[in-house]
């Protein structure tokens, strides 16, 4: 009896529990896609294309996420598809001059950080951050790490930021080196650690020196510091500085290269970086749950490409100027020297106004005319006594 | 009788009174935290292994089952040891007990405690050399600021990349003297290199951001040359003694100042039990031939951090303040509110940046002027002379906001400075004559 009227009763609740699901299916099915329609994800997105520490740089991503944070949006999504090497591939011959010292470009990463961190903390709307890696090589492959999600396009790499021991050039105390890489590679992992990613993943991008395998337990990497012992364990990094450890370059053609670890689409999933691979914007906003319910705002990819534009005019802007000046003699009667220190100084001022301003993103010595010169403060420093030797100069033309 | 019986009530009272005070010194309960940290109190609330501390101070404190190591009840509560994570055998130097138990000393006083954080360099935008930005002499200036404000607790929050070897034992006397008497001062690690590792390393509270990196304090000086020799003795042994003061291993500061590894075994609770200056330990921090930074994770496992936090909210928390009023105001773009101290610290690191960027504009204003004054006729002379006063006093403006610049820019002490400039104002008054 007590059995029947368990049954029975089970039966009901069943028909109960039925009747439940029901009605919350209906209720989704009538209410949740109204709910999603009213209030769709809002997407802002951007590129960084072209140079790391130029077209990319401080201002212009902090233009964009002001107004991702005016236009409250939901989620981020970052492209990053930055240039990296000027002369053959470095991934597939010994490191060229241009990218050995690009480890230090993280330094610039560094200064992009409390972008991502410190002012986000005052949002009232916290947006989901997404990096999607097409090419982030060089002084660029710290930036997704800047967040917890990345997703790779198929032909995305992570790396090239191997040059570390040969940026020193050879010189200097083995102590003091290895003092300026520990500092470099445990900061760089710090922005690792705090997204979530395995510090040992960036020394292994990093020291030839290095090695690094792993095996999978449960569909997650275990890290080991040594070479593979078994058939179920995988090697990253070898010892490149071993007798006979090097890439050959058949290796390297081939992008099999084990001296330092690229991460790319496959290796970066199976290791649990990225959380897929997308070939379109389209696939990502799938992969997110949002490819039916998600509005597109802003114009990031404006702001990024009028900064490098602006750039480039400034760039021109002060090789005229230069070129100006130069051509100025101080020469004549007393009125015609005042006249022409006059021009000498507005232009210096001209160029001392652009080089502040666009402080962060110039390199005078790829600028027409300025050879040979130093840092864009230096320039301005350099230019700020001219100024003062004008003014003197001046002081003791007498009429 | 009933004289007897007075005294009676009087002694049991007595005794009522010692037996409570007893109570209260032998039979309190003990909660140790994975941080290191001892705390003593009454258990009013447990909750799947959360419990709920009430302090000598009154406060109740919650610390949740994932911090807990162990609880003990009815402890005794006589001297106190404090875990010390990282000295867990003998080390080359008796380490002084951290200074734990300045948490409840502080929070004793009425209404919440107050806290300012200093910005401890700014690495983000070039002003972090210590010796240059960061001197003795202008934290040392904060210190009325801070009292004018009230402040109980100093948080410096290290950003700086390094800096000269001579400010270290200055800024480390000055938090050990000075600081930690007035204040709980404490240290968060975002960017703590080389200098900027040592002089914080005098204070035992070492909160790390998740990104942060300590140590890599090798000396060196020219063409990546080390500091060899004597010269290495004694900056060993000066953080040796810096490290007593903070409560550190010492061999922790010395794997960051030379190739000499570091390695621990840990406890069933991940504690350090041993620390050892090689590899024979069970978890290898510092490999040979390396120099040690460590990282919030390594920092962590050796404890060294006494807790992790990116945020305001998650450093009280950290730092076991239940409530806390944080000294300042806001301003776009810092993540803490700036106290008068801090502002102080911004305005002589912004003025330190202008004077370094227009050195070369004082000295050679100056000089040039100079120049142009001896060769003018006398009566041509004033406005030559004007121009190098400007300049001269533009540079001795400079050296009055940071004496070290003297060092720096001049290669010599802020008194041979002053006495150059005395000569030069002779000069130009000869010049006028």
């Amino acid at each position: 009896m007590s059995r029947y009227m368990f049954g029975h009763f089970g039966r009901w609740m069943s028909r109960l529990r039925l009747g439940i699901v029901g009605f919350a299916a209906l209720f989704s099915f009538m209410v949740s896609p109204a709910l999603a329609q009213q209030e769709p994800a809002r997407v802002y997105s951007f590129t960084l294309k072209g140079w790391f520490g130029k077209d990319v740089s401080e201002t212009p991503m902090a233009q964009a996420l002001d107004e991702a944070r005016q236009l409250e949006a939901d989620y981020i999504i970052i492209t990053v598809d930055t240039d990296w090497h000027q002369f053959g591939d470095p991934l597939k011959s010994d490191l060229p001059e241009d990218i050995i010292g690009q480890f230090d470009q993280f330094f610039r990463t560094k200064k992009m950080i409390p972008l991502f961190q410190e002012r986000m903390l005052s949002w009232e709307r916290k947006p989901k951050v997404v990096f999607w890696v097409k090419q982030a090589m060089g002084g660029a492959a710290f930036l997704p790490f800047m967040s917890d999600t990345m997703y790779f396009h198929p032909d995305g790499k992570i790396g090239g930021i191997q040059g570390i021991f040969l940026m020193f050039g050879g010189q200097g105390d083995r102590v003091v080196v290895e003092k300026q890489i520990s500092l470099r590679l445990t900061t760089a992992q710090g922005v690792a650690i705090q997204n979530g990613y395995d510090p040992r993943l960036i020394e292994a991008m990093t020291r030839g020196d290095y090695v690094l395998s792993y095996r999978l337990v449960g569909g997650r990497p275990v890290y080991l510091e040594r070479m593979p012992q078994g058939p179920d364990e995988f090697l990253l990094t070898n010892d490149a500085f071993l007798a006979g450890n090097k890439d050959s370059i058949e290796e390297l053609a081939r992008g099999r290269g084990v001296n330092w670890l690229t991460l790319k689409a496959d290796n970066a999933q199976v290791l649990g970086v990225s959380k897929g691979t997308v070939s379109t914007m389209d696939d990502l906003l799938f992969e997110l749950g949002i490819a039916r319910n998600h509005v597109m705002v802003g114009d990031g990819d404006k702001i990024m490409d009028e900064w490098s534009a602006t750039l480039r005019r400034t760039e021109q802007t002060l090789s005229r100027l230069l070129k100006e000046f130069n051509e100025i003699n101080v020469q004549g009667e007393w009125n015609e020297r005042r006249r022409a220190r006059g021009r000498q100084q507005a232009l210096l001022q001209q160029m001392i106004g652009l080089l502040n301003r666009y402080e962060e993103a110039i390199i005078p010595w790829q600028i027409n005319g300025f050879v040979r010169a130093g840092s864009a403060q230096q320039v301005i420093s350099a230019f700020r006594l001219m100024l003062q030797r004008i003014q003197l100069q001046q002081l003791a033309d007498e009429r | 009788m009933m004289r007897f019986s007075t005294n009676l009530v009087s002694r049991l009272a007595c005794a009522m009174v010692v037996f409570v005070a007893v109570q209260c010194a032998m039979a309190l309960d003990r909660v140790t935290l994975n941080d290191g940290r001892v705390i003593d109190g009454e258990i009013v609330r447990e909750l799947n292994g959360a419990v709920w501390l009430k302090t000598a101070d009154g406060q109740t404190q919650f610390f949740p089952a994932s911090n807990i190591v162990r609880i003990e009840r009815d402890v005794d509560t006589g001297p106190q040891t404090p875990a010390s994570p990282g000295v867990t055998d003998p080390a080359p130097v008796a380490a002084e007990p951290r200074q734990r138990t300045e948490p409840q000393r502080r929070a004793v006083s009425p209404g919440a405690p107050r806290a300012a954080v200093l910005s401890f360099g700014d690495a983000d935008n070039d002003m972090d050399m210590v010796g240059t930005y960061l001197t003795a002499q202008s934290l040392r200036e904060c210190i009325p600021l801070l009292e004018e404000e009230n402040v109980d607790i100093v948080v410096l929050r290290v950003n700086s990349g390094g800096g000269a070897l001579l400010e270290i034992r200055r800024i480390s006397d000055l938090l050990h003297n000075e600081f930690k008497p007035k204040f709980r001062t404490v240290a968060w690690i975002d960017y703590a290199i080389s200098a900027a590792a040592m002089t914080p390393h005098a204070l035992s509270e070492q909160y790390f951001m998740r990104r942060g990196a300590y140590g890599a304090s090798t000396g060196w000086y020219g063409a990546l040359q080390a500091v060899a020799g004597r010269g290495l003795e004694e900056v060993l042994y000066l953080m040796e003694l810096i490290s007593e003061r903070g409560g550190h291993d010492p061999r922790i500061m010395r794997a960051m100042q030379i190739m000499e590894p570091l390695s621990v075994d840990l406890d069933e609770n991940g504690r350090v039990r041993a620390m050892y200056q090689n590899t024979e330990g069970e978890v290898v921090i510092n490999k040979p031939e390396r120099v040690l930074t460590l990282t919030s994770q390594t920092a962590q496992a050796i404890g060294f951090a006494t807790g992790i936090a990116d945020t305001l909210d998650e450093l009280a928390k950290a730092m076991g303040l239940t409530e806390v009023e944080w000294v300042g105001e806001h301003v776009e773009g810092i993540s803490w509110p700036v106290s008068k101290a801090d502002r102080h610290l911004r305005r002589f690191r912004e003025q330190t940046a202008r004077d370094e960027q227009s050195i070369n504009e004082y000295y050679e204003g100056y000089t040039v002027a100079v120049e142009l004054a001896r060769q003018a006729q006398p009566e041509n002379r004033g406005k030559f002379i004007g121009f190098a006063r400007q300049r001269l006093n533009s540079m001795v403006r400079m050296i009055n906001n940071n004496p070290n610049l003297a060092l720096f820019i001049f290669g010599g002490s802020e008194e041979e400075f002053r006495a150059w400039v005395r000569e030069q104002e002779e000069l130009l008054r000869s010049l006028m004559r």
